[in-house]
């Protein structure tokens, strides 16, 4: 394991941020961390890499005690935080220059270095403009590179594709498969279950501090897998018909988005019939129907109670 | 070494900050040149003869008869000349009729009271008597105390207490620009607090303090080379308003110019220590830039920033102590005009003081923070 938390706590006053997790993380695999805004993402990162203290807890990385070697860890992990954290008054070439200069890299190697991330994240040709100048994709890009600068084994990206361009976006999903590829370990946030499910061979997902499932993609899908989804579009949406759905037997969740409306019901109900006929009653009229294998996406709705698109419209 | 790639980048981000930049610099240069035509005639050299004094002479006491005494020394004489009048009446009269520039008068009946009244026209020659009954209190007090201590030593001449620095060499003596020059410096220095507080707080705004906290870093390295950036930045500052002055406007900085720019670097600290503390006490940027922006140009006026202090009441003379500015204008005239050399080290030492205590208290409130 090339990072191991036991019964990790922190707290803030008499919230529990962090409630208790341990998990492992396998060198060389994509580690993906899904959860709601407030899950406690975002704090188990920052109290796993030394930004902020545990209440309790063991962290050992790269098989030595993060509390004895904090200094010694934190020269092989490299961060991409959720908000861009770059200077706009410095160009990019002196952006990573600096955060290389952090981790001790000079001379020819600190010159190759950040020559190597710029080009790998497709800015090298525009080193030497200001950041102030970039868009919101660059930006992003440049975000990660100042990241991997110093070559590190562990790499940490929280939600690195946000409020960005589909162009950028894919650069970055190229990016982060070539580094497993090279051989870096990663854990990654984010909102677009797609990302996760391209990138993530191992997953876990928080609510309320808590790891409420861990498993591969399959092993996730199997865990919903006792429940049937069901996606209706309709013309003349009449909103009482959700209440109606809810209220049904075996009905587990339904919940509306424009004018489609998401059910999840228990495996084998077949109350198929009795929904078409609610809309039906209720003067609606259904467009299309679709009955849908379980993805990420209703693990995710299944275990927290949200989608992730509210996840993405509240931030 | 990390600590000098923090302040490199730190100094280079404010520099390349071309409208803050701008601002800092520009405004002082205008208002220099402004305030030293404006108030030109403020500076003007007036005649140094001895400056003519009524005595009011109608008290046999002691206190009159010394201070009479003293007055007629011959080193008093040459800057004092002392004529003795009957009444309190006659010597008004002289006094509205511009015949003496200052009336003395010891009150018949309370002999420790010694009353000065002098006409407004001339700051210097006001100066000058206030000086010479200051000298002469504070001997009489000095052998008062003498005598309660039951001293051997109880026999001071007047004389002595007065200290004898050169003004004016070689005719030298601040024209307005020169003034101006050195206040708008300092001014500039002080506006540096800004900077202070933007060094702590940057990191919040641009969120990069994740990857400091997180990088192979003590908290100590990244402070003092933010720390360290700032100071570069107004000393760099300074000295393109230093020369821009010396060679554009053709100010007088003396001879002594490293000195000068020592004194820079000291106000730089102290302007740097000031903003760092603030931040470190308020923890909110916003606040912290009001809170200075309010306060700046009022340690600048109360420093003779905008009106020589010479002007000022003795109240508002007396608050101007508490003025860096203040400190750091006197050490600068000291310098250039080889004055006193006391003045110049004791305000030194308080200005290395207060930003050391100010480092210290913001060293602190960080270590708590953290916690």
């Amino acid at each position: 394991m090339i990072l191991e938390v036991k019964n990790l706590i922190k707290r803030y006053g008499n919230t529990l941020a962090v409630d208790n997790i341990s998990f492992g993380i396998k060198e060389g695999e994509i580690f993906g961390l899904l959860g709601p805004n407030g899950a406690g993402k975002t704090t188990a990162i920052n109290t796993i890499i030394g930004i902020i203290k545990a209440d309790k807890g063991e962290i050992s990385i790269f098989g030595k005690d993060m509390k004895k070697h904090g200094s010694e860890i934190k020269r092989h992990i490299g961060i991409v935080p959720q908000d861009i954290a770059i200077y706009p008054d410095l160009t990019a070439y002196e952006n990573v220059e600096f955060f290389g200069r952090l981790y001790d890299l000079k001379g020819s190697l600190l010159k190759n270095r950040v020559e190597e991330v710029l080009e790998f994240t497709g800015l090298l040709e525009k080193r030497k403009q200001q950041a102030r100048k970039f868009s919101g994709g660059m930006k992003r890009r440049l975000n990660i590179a100042c990241a991997l600068v110093h070559s590190p084994r562990l790499i940490i990206m929280d939600e690195p594709t946000v409020g960005i361009d589909p162009q950028s976006r894919k650069h970055i999903i190229e990016s982060v498969k070539k580094m497993r590829d090279e051989g870096s370990t990663i854990i990654y946030t984010s909102h677009y279950m797609e990302e996760v499910e391209a990138l993530c061979t191992d997953i876990a997902i928080m609510d309320h501090g808590k790891i409420i499932a861990r498993g591969s993609k399959e092993e996730l899908k199997a865990f919903v897998a006792v429940e049937d989804k069901t996606v209706i579009a309709l013309d003349g949406l009449n909103y009482t018909i959700v209440d109606r759905i809810k209220n049904m037997d075996n009905v587990i969740d339904c919940c509306v988005e424009g004018n489609v409306i998401t059910i999840i019901s228990r495996k084998g109900t077949n109350n198929l019939n009795n929904i078409i006929q609610s809309i039906i009653d209720s003067g609606s009229q259904i467009i299309s129907l679709t009955s849908e294998k379980p993805d990420l996406e209703t693990v995710f709705l299944t275990l927290t109670g949200r989608t992730l698109r509210d996840e993405v419209a509240a931030v | 070494m990390k600590t000098l790639y923090i302040a490199y980048y730190t100094t280079l981000r404010n520099v390349r900050d071309y409208r803050n930049l701008t601002s800092m610099l520009a405004l002082p240069i205008v208002l220099m040149l402004i305030l030293g035509s404006a108030l030109a005639g403020t500076f003007q050299i007036e005649s140094i003869d001895p400056v003519k004094v009524v005595l009011v002479n109608e008290n046999e006491g002691e206190l009159l008869q010394n201070l009479k005494e003293f007055l007629q020394q011959e080193n008093i004489k040459e800057i004092v000349d002392t004529e003795t009048v009957e009444d309190l009446d006659q010597g008004m009269v002289k006094i509205k009729n511009g015949e003496a520039f200052a009336l003395v008068h010891v009150e018949r009946d309370n002999e420790g009271k010694i009353h000065v009244y002098k006409r407004n026209e001339s700051m210097f020659r006001g100066s000058v008597v206030q000086n010479v009954l200051d000298s002469f209190v504070q001997s009489a007090n000095a052998e008062y105390a003498y005598l309660i201590l039951g001293s051997v030593d109880g026999n001071i001449t007047p004389y002595e207490s007065i200290r004898e620095e050169t003004i004016n060499p070689d005719g030298k003596r601040p024209k307005g620009l020169d003034y101006y020059a050195i206040t708008m410096l300092i001014m500039t220095m002080m506006y540096g607090t800004t900077y202070g507080a933007s060094s702590m707080a940057e990191e919040q705004f641009y969120r990069t303090e994740i990857r400091l906290k997180s990088a192979p870093l003590h908290s100590y390295e990244v402070f003092v080379g933010k720390v360290a950036g700032t100071i570069l930045t107004l000393v760099f500052d300074a000295s393109i308003i230093f020369i821009f002055t010396k060679y554009v406007y053709d100010v007088n900085w003396g001879d002594n110019i490293l000195f000068i720019m020592f004194t820079c670097f000291t106000l730089a600290v102290l302007a740097t220590s000031i903003g760092v503390a603030s931040f470190m006490l308020i923890g909110d940027e916003n606040k912290t830039q009001a809170l200075l922006s309010i306060l700046i140009p009022v340690l600048t006026f109360l420093g003779g920033g905008y009106i020589p202090f010479q002007s000022m009441s003795s109240a508002m003379k007396k608050l101007s102590l508490l003025s860096p500015n203040y400190l750091g204008l006197r050490i600068m005239l000291n310098t250039i005009y080889e004055g006193s050399q006391v003045q110049i080290r004791n305000y030194m030492a308080i200005l290395w003081t207060a930003s050391l205590f100010l480092f210290i208290i913001s060293a602190l409130r960080g270590r708590r923070g953290l916690a």
